[in-house]
């Protein structure tokens, strides 16, 4: 787990909204790489996320020239994951989520039974 | 079904070359012989007295006796009723069709949709040579059906059967051959969650999503039962 959140200002920074029927989050996941290993939301169905990828290198890590770290408020190069909970409990399987400039934007479905649907009232 | 002729017959009309009906004239407008109307329970008038009432009245194809009103088949080979005009007349196959059992000519052609057509084609070679094969035909599509129970499956479904119950024994209304996909979302369960599914983005610029339970990556048939689920419970909202 390269992100222990006290490292990384931006990165897992959560929105969470509740909905009548669903959960929305959003989370920042500024300079993400999603081509070569791809981002991974698991949603369990108490409520709890996790959201898996990968921290890219430096595209411009220059071969010639040794730098030495001075600051870092960026996750390091490498896997990182992230947690956090939904307020309750839920159905993983219908989850519609977007990955767009840097936030992963997601909407996951309530756990409930079909008699609960509201007919047009909560 | 009441119908007296239908319970002394056994023997294949087809194959007895004198057995006809002296169709009464007024019958003309209804040509098909297969059609096995139940509710004809009283015959057509002149039926009986055809004199050959051990037989069912046929249009007996090997013989085309020129009986007026007579099934227009025996000529030409084929025709067209339309809307299930054709469900009264001889009933020429009565035998094989109560063997198919796939055939209720009992009802009236209300459960026919507009606009479809009934076609009728003789066997002309083999051992079923004279063999009367109808079709029903949806306007649109040009599907053909052959049965009433297919009909009614595609009506419903919205698929396409064809010669899935054909030789049932037992297939009058017990067709169970829908797919789950088609079946409405409701079939989805709602109340077994599974533990944990791990969604992956495989491109991001599609915004495409496959899921995983464990190790094992859902099947693209059940994902798509998700997304539909998912959309009609967002509808509910």
């Amino acid at each position: 787990m390269a992100n222990t959140g006290t490292v990384s200002p931006f990165l897992g920074k959560v929105n969470i909204s509740v909905g009548d029927g669903a959960y929305n989050f959003q989370a920042a996941l500024p300079g993400i790489s999603t081509d070569l290993s791809g981002l991974k939301v698991s949603i369990l169905n108490d409520g709890r996320v996790r959201i898996e990828g990968v921290v890219p290198g430096s595209s411009r890590a220059n071969a010639d020239v040794l730098y030495e770290e001075e600051a870092r408020e960026f996750p390091p190069p490498g896997p990182f994951s992230i947690a956090f909970n939904l307020p309750g409990p839920v159905d993983p399987r219908l989850t519609s989520s977007k990955y767009e400039h840097g936030i992963l934007d997601a909407t996951v479905m309530k756990f409930r039974l079909p008699p609960d649907f509201p007919n047009g009232n909560h | 079904m009441a119908n007296p002729i239908e319970q002394s017959f056994t023997p294949d009309p087809l194959l007895s070359s004198d057995s006809f009906i002296s169709t009464d004239p007024s019958q003309q407008t209804q040509p098909d012989p297969i059609i096995i109307t139940d509710s004809d329970a009283t015959p057509p008038p002149g039926f009986v007295a055809a004199g050959n009432s051990s037989h069912a009245p046929v249009g007996g194809s090997s013989d085309p006796k020129p009986v007026p009103g007579s099934d227009p088949l025996l000529g030409s080979g084929d025709f067209i009723a339309v809307e299930g005009s054709g469900s009264k007349g001889p009933e020429a196959k009565r035998a094989k069709r109560a063997k198919r059992g796939s055939e209720d000519g009992g009802e009236t052609e209300g459960w026919l949709p507009a606009g479809w057509t009934i076609t009728s084609k003789t066997r002309t070679n083999g051992a079923t040579a004279g063999t009367i094969d109808r079709y029903y035909v949806e306007p649109v599509t040009g599907q053909r059906f052959r049965s009433k129970i297919e009909v009614k499956r595609y009506l419903e479904t919205g698929s396409r059967k064809s010669n899935s119950d054909a030789n049932a024994t037992s297939s009058k209304g017990t067709g169970t051959k829908k797919k789950k996909k088609k079946e409405a979302p409701w079939s989805f369960d709602f109340e077994n969650t599974p533990g944990e599914v791990t969604w992956s983005l495989v491109d991001e610029d599609q915004d495409l999503w496959k899921p995983s339970i464990g190790e094992e990556q859902v099947s693209e048939r059940t994902a798509q039962e998700w997304a539909t689920a998912f959309e009609r419970a967002c509808e509910m909202e």
